[in-house]
């Protein structure tokens, strides 16, 4: 069980050890309940065949809000960064997930990310401008360089958030003042 | 700025130090082996998070040990500051400011500048061009702190490079080379900039530094050569593109990339000659010594003078040289001279301090 723990996002060792001790002094049913909901919300979660988000519905809800504008599309890394977007209510566009970025080193290229499924959605004709939200991490900034150079020859504008979010810092953890404000800065790319 | 205090934990040979310095300058007398170097090397991690001996963290710990703690308390014009470095099996290296913890161990940097020559120095001028960048790098990190954010930048941008060359065969997807390329030359260019303003800055000092210490009788010029062809004119950014798009079939053979500053030299001329190649043992130990007092004088000019750590300095050179050297530690500012014995040092004057090192532990001189 601890080995599998440690397979979770920022659970180290010591962490898995914690983890472990604890739900095995829990009473049966707890964690029987427990391994239900993780199942329940695994088996009913899947990609949003639009966005590609993550979500319970086909399309997902954003997708299917038709108050929502067509003519923007939000590009961003991870799920959590459509729900940091969305915290600052600045953005009344679609958003795409890609599940990623581009990353020679960790083996990562371009048609491992969910970029065939954004040029397939641009080809509908209704988006005007792809606001790329990557981290400006590196390989966010390498990512967002390659969405321009594919998306400007389909005459779509693009732009990418203004760089008010610290560098090397994460969407997910921005604060709302400083999104709000990256999402009105944003510049051309 | 001086430092006032050293304390260490567990740092080499020593398990538990505490040291008042002197203002001025400070002697360090000791048999080989007794801690002398230690002593200085505590000084530039507590200042600079590292070694200068490249040693890794876990060898600086004293034997049987798994942590090591460095505290400086140094005081300058405009404030004091205590820096803390301390190292822990497991956890790694952390530093504190004033006892608030640092976001990363780069940040002590520039808080408290330090400059040790040491008899390794010499492989500024006789090995490879990665001594002298790593001069320049260093030297900029204290001048402008977000130099270390473009320099680690660079060099992720340049590993990715790397991989994708690597990976592709040399011959990556046009568009992803591409942006690879762009994104090279957007950390790089200005990578190249930054280091060539600051070579600029230090042919304002070196020629009169070198001719101080060997007597007047040598010219030194530091030559920046980029790892970029940048022709006299025109834009350096399309001019590093260029370079790379020619470089393109070499990257294909040797899988790495080619052209940028990871590439950079730095030739230094004695008397017109490369001192690599020709000059004399003790020539280029005097050239070694100019760059580092540059360094002195260059941080000195971002307002606050400098500690100068003197490792074994006195060996090796004649004694021409050697009394140049001592005029040079009538420096207004604090400095450390290590030495096996005080023959050869210069005479104490009335506020010099001399110690005895050994055993773990300095004792100040009587009289
Ligand atoms: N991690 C360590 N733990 C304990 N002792 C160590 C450790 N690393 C080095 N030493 C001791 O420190 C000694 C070297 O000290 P140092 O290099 O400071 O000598 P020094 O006084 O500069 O001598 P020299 O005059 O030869 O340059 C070694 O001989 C070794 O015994
Ligand atoms: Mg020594
Ligand atoms: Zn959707």
């Amino acid at each position: 069980m601890i080995q599998e723990l440690t397979r979770l996002p920022g659970v180290g060792p010591k962490t898995a050890q914690r983890l472990a001790f604890f739900l095995l002094a829990q009473p049966i049913a707890d964690v029987q309940s427990l391994a239900e909901a993780l199942l329940r919300a695994r088996q009913n979660t899947r990609q949003c065949g639009v966005c590609c988000n993550l979500t319970e519905e086909d399309p997902c809800p954003l997708c299917s809000d038709s108050r929502r504008d067509r003519d923007a599309i939000c590009v961003v890394e991870r799920p959590a960064d459509v729900q940091a977007v969305e915290r600052t209510r600045d953005f009344h566009g679609r958003y795409h997930v890609l599940h990623g970025v581009i990353s020679p080193l960790e083996g990562v290229g371009p048609e491992d990310i969910r970029l065939a499924e954004l040029l397939r959605r641009l080809g509908e004709g209704t988006c005007r401008e792809v606001i790329v939200a990557t981290n400006p991490s590196v390989e966010g900034e390498a990512t967002a360089m390659y969405i321009a150079r594919l998306v400007k020859p389909l005459g779509i504008r693009v732009t990418r958030l203004a760089s008010g979010l610290p560098a090397g810092g994460d969407l997910e953890y921005a604060d709302q003042v400083t999104l709000s404000r990256a999402l009105q800065g944003r510049r051309e790319l | 700025m001086w430092i006032q205090q050293v304390h260490l934990t567990n740092f080499r040979n020593y398990p538990r130090l505490g040291l008042e310095l002197a203002p001025g300058r400070n002697y360090l007398f000791g048999p080989n082996g007794a801690g002398k170097t230690n002593l200085l090397e505590a000084i530039r991690v507590g200042a600079h998070g590292r070694s200068h001996r490249g040693a890794q963290d876990a060898e600086l710990a004293r034997w049987g040990t798994a942590a090591f703690r460095v505290r400086l308390k140094a005081a300058g014009s405009r404030r004091s500051v205590e820096l803390e470095v301390t190292w822990e099996q497991g956890t790694g290296k952390r530093a504190t400011l004033d006892r608030a913890p640092l976001p990363r161990l780069a940040d002590v940097l520039g808080q408290v500048p330090v400059v040790i020559f040491s008899p390794q120095d010499l492989d500024l001028v006789q090995s490879g061009p990665v001594f002298r960048r790593r001069y320049l790098d260093l030297l900029l990190c204290q001048v402008r702190p977000a130099y270390y954010d473009q320099w680690l930048e660079y060099q992720r941008v340049l590993a990715q490079r790397n991989k994708l060359l690597r990976a592709t065969g040399g011959t990556p997807p046009p568009k992803e080379q591409e942006v690879w390329d762009s994104q090279l030359v957007a950390t790089g260019g200005p990578l190249i900039e930054d280091r060539r303003r600051l070579v600029a800055s230090l042919n304002e000092v070196v020629p009169g530094l070198q001719a101080a210490v060997a007597g007047g009788r040598e010219d030194l010029q530091v030559e920046y050569r980029p790892g970029v062809l940048l022709p006299p004119a025109g834009d350096p950014a399309e001019a590093f593109h260029r370079h790379l798009v020619r470089a393109r079939p070499l990257e294909r053979r040797r899988g790495t990339t080619m052209a940028g500053p990871h590439r950079d030299e730095l030739v230094l001329r004695l008397d017109g000659r490369d001192a690599r190649a020709t000059a004399s043992q003790g020539q280029q130990r005097t050239v070694a010594l100019a760059l580092k007092l540059a360094e002195v004088e260059l941080l000195r000019r971002q307002g606050e003078e400098p500690v100068l750590l003197l490792d074994d300095v006195f060996s090796e050179l004649d004694p021409g040289r050697r009394g140049a050297l001592l005029r040079l530690l009538e420096r207004p500012g604090q400095t450390l001279v290590t030495a096996a014995a005080p023959d050869g040092v210069p005479p104490a004057r009335g506020d010099d301090r001399a110690y005895q090192v050994g055993g773990g532990h300095i004792n100040r001189c009587q009289g």
